[in-house]
């Protein structure tokens, strides 16, 4: 995949960690980061238990997601100083212990961040570039996929009355390892055909009333010049069946399925339908009705191939 | 191999040693005998809810096929819209139309029902019946057997002059449903693997083929998917409109392969969609069903039956 993304999955409170810097004091199991008006300077860390990245597997891009459940100074742009590190670490331990001590990568990002509104996933949300830190981390010798990377977010000079405030169990941290492909690929065209010129051997059958040495083409109810389906048999099949068709081609089919009103309706609805196809080595025609039905279904197989 | 009965090959083929597959005629062969077609509205009530009806009377629910008409559009796929445009009516939603309707068949009517659709609105349908069953039936047919006249074929161990209608194997009675052989396509799809996530929520892929079939008119098509990517899995030759949700409490999506026709073209989408709900979210799941990448093989027949004659 071209983009993965790493949560905190389950939450758990020892991937969060808040720190108040006036008091020394911290919180487990939540994340803050700014100044806020009430406890001042605040800087915070998140984990990620589990990252799916192979040792330098190189990100072309990593940002990492805060969802913010609170905030102070919502809309003040430039508002929210940040500076991010990544912990140095091969696992990063859980924050069962202060992480903040522990050593960072080299790598660094500095930003300034508009305040978002409060509300959680959808409403309050801000991003941090991550790509160096990331790729600084896996290219860690001791560095294995699915180790746990943790990070750092020092509040950077914030004023006071602006910060972000959550339990932090839902930061995500979005990786892409290459560019997203075209998700929508050129359509095709195929040109109208050449039909064969009008003929006048062969078998014609017109409509009640109209003269088939002058009917059109509208009016004919058959002309050997054109092809139709030719049944090879009609099966009457019971519930969740597959029957060999003895072609060596898939051919085209048809079928009919009573449903529990007994209501004549077509098969083709992902639970009541066929497929054509190999089946234990056979070729067949395999009947899928769901919810079992009180009547079989009706199946057409034709002598025309699909393939 | 016996050799009585009607054989017509292919233009330039000796008759005489072709194969089955190579007749474009056989009475070895019963072929689909349309009965009654023709274009039905229903017009719905302020909640969205009618229904359309046809009394066919035949004694057993016959083997039928319903197009919708109306005007396409997809605007994820293509801002233009296709106005007279055509497409089968299933218990399948549609991207290109919307369908809320579904039809069945009883042992006396073909009933088309709405539910949920645009309210106080007049929609058009094109329908067919056939003479061939869709269920298990012996008895009397609802058709009497005048008209002795003209070509029959019955099919095998049935006395042509006593045989039931739906036992004939061929009858200029009823109109077929015939195709030229190169009005017979294929087409791959591809889609990439790709999968939504809380960021792309839901995101889409998707691609289309245009058949123009040089007919003029919109015609009865049958569409096929091959290799169609089911949950768990892929199919052989499901027919379109075809529809797989992957969805879960915490995850969202589908794929869908899906057509219409106009004056112009049959077009036959592929499409998928993957998310996640804020069930998912709120429990740590970030990212939607991956869907591997994906090749779907398109195999249509076009008829010259008109829908909008």
């Amino acid at each position: 995949m071209y983009q993965l993304l790493a949560g905190q999955n389950p939450p758990d409170d020892n991937n969060v960690w808040s720190y108040r810097v006036s008091s020394g004091g911290h919180f487990t199991g939540w994340f803050g980061v700014g100044n806020n008006s009430t406890y001042g300077q605040m800087h915070g860390a998140v984990r990620f238990p589990s990252i799916p990245l192979n040792r330098n597997q190189f990100v072309t891009d990593a940002r990492l997601h805060l969802f913010a459940g609170a905030t102070e100074g919502a809309g003040d742009g430039n508002a929210l100083k940040v500076r991010l590190r990544g912990i140095d670490e091969d696992n990063t331990a859980n924050f069962s212990s202060d992480p903040l001590g522990r050593s960072e990568t080299d790598a660094e990002y500095i930003e300034q961040k508009t305040i978002p509104p409060g509300g959680g996933y959808g409403i309050g949300h801000f991003d941090m570039a991550a790509k160096n830190l990331v790729n600084e981390i896996i290219a860690r010798g001791g560095w294995n996929y699915g180790n746990a990377m943790g990070f750092k977010i020092f509040d950077n000079g914030s004023t006071s009355g602006h910060h972000i405030w959550d339990s932090g169990e839902k930061a995500v941290l979005d990786l892409w390892l290459s560019a997203e492909p075209d998700l929508t690929p050129t359509p095709v065209s195929i040109a109208a055909p050449t039909f064969p010129v009008l003929t006048h051997y062969g078998i014609r059958v017109s409509a009640p009333g109209v003269d088939v040495k002058t009917a059109t083409e509208s009016q004919l109810f058959f002309t050997s010049r054109k092809k139709e389906l030719r049944v090879k048999e009609e099966r009457v099949i019971l519930n969740q069946d597959a029957f060999a068709h003895g072609l060596a081609y898939a051919p085209c089919v048809l079928g009919f399925y009573t449903d529990s009103s007994n209501l004549v309706r077509i098969m083709n609805y992902p639970s009541n339908r066929f497929s054509v196809e190999p089946f234990i080595g056979v070729d067949s025609v395999n009947v899928n009705l769901f919810p079992v039905p009180n009547k079989p279904a009706y199946v057409y197989v034709f002598i025309d191939p699909l393939t | 191999m016996l050799h009585h009965g009607i054989k017509v090959s292919k233009p330039g083929q000796n008759v005489l040693v072709s194969n089955d597959i190579d007749t474009v005629f056989s009475s070895k062969f019963s072929t689909l005998k349309l009965l009654y077609w023709g274009n039905i509205t229903l017009t719905t009530n302020g909640a969205g809810n009618g229904q359309a009806v046809y009394n066919h009377n035949l004694n057993y629910a016959p083997a039928h096929y319903v197009f919708l008409k109306g005007t396409a559009q997809f605007t994820y796929l293509d801002a233009a819209s296709y106005p007279n445009s055509f497409t089968p009516v299933t218990q399948v939603p549609c991207n290109w139309i919307p369908m809320p309707f579904n039809a069945y068949t009883s042992s006396t009517q073909l009933v088309i029902n709405a539910v949920g659709a645009l309210p106080n609105t007049t929609y058009t349908f094109r329908y067919y019946i056939l003479v061939d069953r869709a269920v298990d039936y012996a008895g009397d047919a609802g058709i009497s057997l005048v008209n002795g006249y003209g070509l029959k074929v019955s099919k095998a161990g049935y006395d042509v002059k006593t045989a039931k209608e739906y036992q004939m194997a061929y009858s200029q009675k009823y109109k077929s449903l015939q195709y030229y052989p190169e009005n017979y396509k294929v087409q791959n799809l591809s889609l990439p693997e790709f999968a939504g996530n809380v960021f792309f929520n839901p995101r889409k892929a998707g691609t289309y083929v245009d058949i123009a079939h040089g007919l003029g008119y919109a015609p009865f098509f049958l569409a096929f998917a091959d290799n169609f990517p089911f949950i768990g899995g892929v199919e052989g030759n499901v027919l379109v409109p075809t529809y797989s949700g992957h969805g879960s409490v915490s995850q969202t999506g589908y794929a869908a392969v899906e057509a219409f026709c106009d004056a112009t073209r049959v077009r036959v989408s592929f499409y998928e969609e993957s998310g996640v709900t804020q069930t998912g979210i709120d429990n740590g799941v970030y990212t939607g069903d991956i869907f591997p990448a994906a090749t779907v093989t398109i195999r249509v027949i076009i008829f010259t039956e008109n829908l909008n004659p």
